[in-house]
């Protein structure tokens, strides 16, 4: 029993190394920041970085991974019993121009903005997107 | 055993009703007053202030801040209310990114003063 629970912390500790954005990060983040005060801010490093480009301009994006919700699986077994949650984790672009801050959420989040000049854009993430997936 | 896993399995279901979630989130709706969007929510804001801001002295608006339960993570969450009719409502960041230049200011106003007051 005792092993178990050892190799329980351990398997623990070993997937908490992992680091996943969560809200109370994002909200820190303002338009119009450098990316430096955005890499201070999330304490993190974007997984991928590349390119779009829309109307002649050119914007840099940075693709990391947030936790977006966590849903409650179950309970674990022994005595004592702890509720077990499985986290959704996606892919969250934050996207520059200038080297500044310019919008940054989720894909869909960029599809379902008011914001029109991210709504151009976010076509073209999409498809950048789908591209270096495939090739991955 | 198994008493005690389904007597866990309630207890989290019960206080889990007792929290604000994005269920309570997506029961209001803008234009609403004060008092529709209390009745609607299943959890009171843990702060409400008011607030004004540098481009618009002259308006006030009214801020309430939730902490928003999601899964095993909680945030806060920002409804804001002018002249009795809400506003706008979300996490701090989406005040911050949107391309309303004045829910910008109001986003960063609430939070600084939240994080005076809290």
């Amino acid at each position: 029993m005792a092993i178990k629970i050892a190799a329980f912390i351990v398997l623990c500790t070993l997937f908490s190394c992992k680091s996943y954005l969560i809200f109370n990060t994002i909200n820190k983040l303002h338009k119009g920041m450098t990316k430096e005060a955005v890499l201070k801010v999330l304490e993190d490093k974007p997984v991928k970085e590349f390119t779009v480009t829309v109307n002649g301009q050119t914007y840099d994006v940075y693709d990391f991974e947030v936790k977006t919700y966590s849903n409650l699986v179950g309970m674990s077994g022994g005595t004592n019993s702890f509720p077990l949650y499985q986290d959704n984790i996606d892919d969250y672009y934050l996207l520059y121009f200038n080297g500044k801050l310019r919008y940054w959420g989720t894909l869909v989040e960029y599809s379902e903005t008011e914001d029109y000049e991210i709504s151009v854009i976010s076509k073209e993430l999409y498809n950048k997107v789908n591209l270096l997936n495939n090739v991955k | 055993m198994k008493i005690l896993v389904l007597s866990m399995l309630c207890a989290c279901s019960l206080l889990s009703c007792a929290k604000f979630s994005l269920t309570d989130a997506n029961a209001i709706q803008k234009g609403m007053s004060y008092s529709e969007v209390i009745s609607k929510v299943s959890k009171k804001p843990m702060k409400e202030f008011d607030i004004t801001i540098y481009s618009a002295p002259s308006k006030k608006y009214f801020v309430q801040v939730y902490e928003l339960h999601n899964g095993g993570d909680n945030s806060d969450y920002l409804a804001v209310f002018e002249n009795d009719k809400l506003l706008y409502w979300g996490y701090p960041y989406e005040f911050n990114r949107h391309p309303d230049a004045t829910l910008n200011e109001i986003g960063k106003t609430a939070v600084a003063e939240y994080e005076k007051i809290k």
